[in-house]
C-alpha cells in the first residue's frame, strides 16, 4: 500500500512538471491582452488606421493595427522574426512618417537592447528592414544602453532633411539626443539636445513637431518622485539648442486616478492630435485621444476620447503555472521532512550507543553536542539579528572557527593524495602516454603564474600560457564535443532500443 | 636498492611534508610573480565593465568551506568590481552553507565603498535547492518577483529600491555564477531564452568541459579556479586571497611536476639497466 502510494505521488508530480513544462501557461486571448501602449496614427494613400504596441506578459511585444475609432479586428503588422536580430525580442513604439515609413523600437536578440528600426510599406504590407537604422552607442555615450523612443521628422529646410530626436538610455537614465540622415536609413549622431532640466528629471518620450515658428519638442518627463509632466520647447535650426520659448509644464487634464505613460503627436484634421497611453491605479493601460490647441506655445492637452483602444480579451489560464509555487513549496516541505527524519534516525542510533556505552560513545556525545549547539546558536542569532549576543559569538566560533577550517581541511587532503598518486602512477610507457603527460604538465604549469614567469622571455608560440590556451580551446574543445556527441548518440540509440523492445531480454533478466 | 629504485619509492610522509613546505614558502616569503589575464578572465572582466550604469547584475554564489581556495578569490574580485562601479546587484545561492562566506565579502566591500543595502545590492540568501536548479532558475527567469518573493530581511521584492520594475531575466544585464560546478541551467533557461549574458566562475577541475561555451559565445567569460580569481583581482587592482593562493599553488604544481619527471627518469634508467643485465 505504502509503495503504491509513493508510486502514485511520484507519477503525479512527474506528470505535473512535464505538463507544466510542455504546455503554455495561458491559451488563447488577444495579442494585446495585457496592455496597450505607444500608438501612432497611420495615414497612407489607401488606408487610415492606428498602429500601436500590444503587450502580453508571456510573449514579445508586437505592433498591431486597428481602425481609427478603435473598433474592429486588431491585426499584427510587425512581429518578431527569427531572421531579424534587431527586433527578435519584440517591436514597440511605432511612428508613422509620410508617405511609407514606420519607425519603431526593436528589442534586439543579444540582450534586448532597444534600437531604432524601420519598416517600409510595400504593396500594402509593412516590410521591416533586415537591420536597425540606429543602434545603441558606445560605452560612456548617453545612448550606451539603447534607444528608448524615437521621433523622426522629414524637414526639407534642414541641411540633412531627415532628423531623429530620440531618448538615449544609459542604464535607467534617459537623455534626449539628435541624429541626422540624408536618406532616413543611415543616421549620424549629433549629440544630446541641450534641454535645461532639473536634477533627477528623466525624459521618457519625445515628439518633434514642425510649426510655423520652427521645430517644437514635446517631452514627457518623470521627476524623482515618479510624477510625470509634459514640457514643450522651441528649438533653433541646429536641432540641439533651445531658442528660449519653453512651456513647462503643459496643462494636462486626465481622467481621475490615471497617469500618462507615453504620447505621440501626429497630424490630423484640423491640426494636431496626440495618442497617449494612460494607466489607471491598477496598472491597466489604454490609449486615449488628446488634442492640443492649434498654435504654439501650447499650454494645454485635453482628453477627447479617454479609452480609444483598450486591451483585448484575456487568455485562459491552464492553472498549471498558477499553482507552480504551491507545488514547489510542497516538494520543499517533503524534502524538509526527510532532513528531520534523518536527524531523528541519527539521534536514535547515537542515543542507543551512548545509553549502552558501546564502542564510540564519546563520538556520539560529540554528535549531540554539535547538533544542539549549532542549532541553538543559529536559531537565536537568526531571531535576534541586530543584537551582538553570546549566540552570535557562539555561531561565529562554530561556523568560522570550526566548520570552515574542517571543510577546507577535508578538501586540502586531496592535495596530498594528488601528489602521491601523480608521483606513483604517472609513468610514460608509450608515445601516446608521453603526449598525455606532456600536455598535462603544460596545463599544470600554465594554470599558475610560474609557467608564465619561466617562459615570458621566449617567443609567444613557446610561452606556456599561449600553449595552454591552444590546448584548452582547440584540442580540449574538440575532444569534449566529440565525447558529448558520442554520449548523446549512444543515449538516443539506447532509448530507441528500449522503445522498440529490442532490449526485452535484458529487461526480463532484471525483472 | 640502487638510487633509481629509491627515487621511485619515496615514502608518502616525505611527500606530504615536502608539499607542505612547498606550499608554505610563498605564503611566508611573500613571493610575487606577474599574473597576466587569460582570454576567459578578460571576458568576465569586460562583461562586468560593460554593464550599463544602473542595470542589474545577478550573482549566484554556491561555494563554501570545501571550495574556498578556488572560489573565494573569484567572489572577492567580482564583488569588488561591482561595488566599485556602483553596479546594483542581487546575490543568492543554492547551497545553504554558502551565505556566511559570501556575506563576509559583500559586507566588507559595501563598507569600503559606502554602498547601501537595498539600493546597491540585495541578498536573497538560500533560494533554490541544488537538486531543483532547473525548475528554480526557469521560474526565476520567467517571473523574478513572483519566485523570489522577498529578500533575506523579509522585504518584498517590489518594495526594494534596487529591484524597482524588475520582471524577469531580461531586466538583468549579466549573471555571474561562482561555485565548484558550472550551473549549465543558466545557459539552458536564461541565456538561450532571454539573451542575458552569463559568466562562470568555477573550480579548475570542472573547467575543461566548459571551454566550449566560450567558443560558442554562450558564456562571455569564465574564471577558472584560483587562477581566475587571482587574474581578476589583478585586473581590479586589489590583490587578495586569490593572489595569495595562486602563489602557493604555483609551488605545489612545480613540486608535482618535479616529482613526476624524477620518477619517470628514474624508471627509464632502471628499465635500461635491467635490459643491460638481460643482454
Amino acid at each position: 500500500m505504502k509503495r503504491r502510494l509513493i508510486v502514485i505521488v511520484t507519477f503525479l508530480a512527474g506528470l505535473y512538471y512535464v505538463l507544466e513544462f510542455m504546455l503554455p501557461p495561458r491559451i488563447g486571448g488577444a495579442p494585446d491582452a495585457d496592455g496597450v501602449e505607444a500608438a501612432t496614427p497611420v495615414h497612407t494613400r489607401t488606408a487610415r488606421y492606428i498602429a500601436y504596441t500590444g503587450l502580453r506578459t508571456d510573449r514579445s511585444p508586437v505592433i498591431l493595427r486597428v481602425a481609427e475609432d478603435g473598433s474592429g479586428p486588431r491585426t499584427p503588422i510587425i512581429s518578431p522574426h527569427f531572421a531579424r536580430h534587431d527586433d527578435y525580442r519584440g517591436a514597440r513604439a511605432p511612428q508613422f512618417v509620410q508617405p511609407d515609413r514606420l519607425y519603431y523600437i526593436g528589442l534586439g536578440w543579444d540582450d534586448r537592447t532597444p534600437r531604432a528600426c524601420l519598416a517600409r510599406l510595400v504593396n500594402g504590407r509593412w516590410r521591416p528592414m533586415p537591420k536597425a537604422v540606429l543602434r545603441d552607442g558606445g560605452p560612456g555615450e548617453p545612448d550606451s544602453s539603447g534607444i528608448g523612443w524615437a521621433s523622426v521628422l522629414n524637414d526639407p529646410d534642414a541641411d540633412k532633411p531627415w532628423r531623429m530626436w530620440y531618448v538615449g538610455l544609459q542604464g535607467d537614465r534617459g537623455t534626449v539626443c539628435l541624429a541626422e540622415s540624408s536618406d532616413g536609413l543611415s543616421w549620424a549622431r549629433r549629440g544630446p539636445v541641450r534641454l535645461t532640466q532639473q536634477n533627477g528629471d528623466n525624459p521618457i518620450c519625445v515628439n518633434a513637431v514642425r510649426t510655423a515658428e520652427g521645430t517644437v519638442l514635446w517631452t514627457l518627463i518623470e521627476d524623482p518622485s515618479g510624477a510625470r509632466r509634459i514640457r514643450t520647447v522651441l528649438l533653433r535650426s541646429d536641432g540641439t539648442s533651445v531658442s528660449g520659448v519653453v512651456t513647462d509644464p503643459v496643462a494636462l487634464s486626465l481622467p481621475r486616478d490615471t497617469q500618462i505613460r507615453d504620447f505621440r503627436i501626429g497630424s490630423d484634421q484640423p491640426g494636431l492630435s496626440a495618442l497617449a497611453t494612460l494607466a489607471d491605479g491598477s496598472g491597466r493601460t489604454s490609449i486615449a485621444l488628446l488634442r492640443p490647441p492649434l498654435q504654439f506655445p501650447e499650454t494645454r492637452l485635453s482628453v477627447v476620447r479617454p479609452s480609444l483602444i483598450a486591451p483585448g480579451p484575456k487568455p485562459t489560464s491552464t492553472i498549471l503555472s498558477d499553482i507552480r509555487m504551491q507545488v514547489d513549496d510542497i516538494l520543499v516541505v517533503i524534502g524538509s521532512f526527510a532532513v528531520g527524519l534523518g536527524l531523528i534516525g541519527l539521534a536514535r542510533v547515537h542515543g542507543k550507543r551512548v545509553v549502552a556505552l558501546q564502542k564510540g560513545w564519546p563520538e556520539s556525545i560529540a554528535f549531540f553536542l554539535a547538533t544542539v549547539a549549532m542549532a541553538s546558536f543559529t536559531i537565536y542569532s537568526r531571531t535576534h539579528p541586530e543584537a551582538r549576543t553570546w549566540a552570535t559569538r557562539g555561531y561565529d566560533l562554530l561556523f568560522y572557527g570550526l566548520f570552515q577550517p574542517l571543510g577546507s581541511s577535508m578538501f586540502s587532503l586531496l592535495a596530498c593524495y594528488l601528489v602521491s598518486a601523480a608521483y606513483r602512477a604517472f609513468r610514460v610507457r608509450s608515445f601516446e602516454g608521453g603526449l598525455l603527460a606532456t600536455s598535462a604538465l603544460l596545463i599544470m604549469l600554465g594554470q599558475v603564474p610560474i609557467g608564465n614567469w619561466l617562459t615570458q622571455s621566449l617567443p609567444p608560440f613557446l610561452q606556456i600560457p599561449k600553449i595552454m590556451a591552444w590546448v584548452l580551446f582547440v584540442n580540449n574543445n574538440a575532444v569534449v564535443r566529440a565525447v558529448n556527441f558520442g554520449i548523446f548518440v549512444g543515449a538516443l540509440a539506447t532509448a530507441l532500443r528500449v522503445w522498440l523492445s529490442m532490449d526485452r531480454a535484458a529487461m526480463r533478466s532484471v525483472e | 636498492m640502487n638510487w633509481a629504485e629509491r627515487l621511485q619509492r619515496i615514502d608518502n610522509r616525505v611527500l606530504y611534508v615536502t608539499l607542505a613546505v612547498a606550499v608554505a614558502i610563498p605564503v611566508f616569503a611573500r613571493v610575487r610573480m606577474p599574473i597576466p589575464p587569460t582570454i576567459e578572465t578578460l571576458g568576465a572582466y569586460n562583461a562586468v565593465e560593460n554593464v550599463p550604469p544602473g542595470k542589474l547584475v545577478m550573482v549566484q554564489s554556491t561555494w563554501d568551506a570545501g571550495t574556498i581556495g578556488e572560489c573565494e578569490g573569484q567572489c572577492h574580485a567580482v564583488i569588488e568590481h561591482l561595488m566599485r562601479r556602483g553596479q546594483p546587484f542581487v546575490i543568492w545561492t543554492s547551497n545553504p552553507a554558502s551565505p556566511p562566506f559570501y556575506n563576509r565579502i559583500v559586507e566588507a566591500a559595501a563598507k569600503r565603498h559606502g554602498r547601501v543595502y537595498g539600493r546597491d545590492w540585495v541578498d536573497f540568501g538560500y533560494k533554490v535547492p541544488g537538486n531543483a536548479l532547473g525548475f528554480g532558475i526557469q521560474s526565476m527567469a520567467r517571473d523574478f518577483p513572483g519566485y523570489m518573493k522577498s529578500d533575506v530581511r523579509g522585504t518584498p521584492v517590489r518594495e526594494i529600491p534596487a529591484l524597482k520594475g524588475v520582471r524577469n531575466a531580461t531586466d538583468f544585464a549579466l549573471i555571474v555564477t561562482i561555485g565548484y560546478n558550472p550551473i549549465g541551467e543558466f545557459i539552458q533557461f536564461v541565456q538561450s531564452v532571454y539573451g542575458t549574458k552569463v559568466v562562470f566562475g568555477i573550480a579548475a577541475i570542472n573547467s575543461t568541459t566548459t571551454y566550449s561555451y566560450i567558443d560558442s559565445k554562450q558564456i562571455v567569460g569564465m574564471l577558472v579556479g584560483a587562477r581566475g580569481g587571482a587574474e581578476y583581482e589583478m585586473l581590479v587592482k586589489r590583490p587578495g586571497r586569490g593572489v595569495q593562493i595562486i602563489m602557493a599553488q604555483s609551488f605545489g604544481h612545480l613540486l608535482i611536476i618535479v616529482l613526476v619527471v624524477m620518477a619517470n627518469v628514474s624508471a627509464l634508467l632502471q628499465r635500461r639497466s635491467a635490459r643491460g643485465v638481460r643482454a
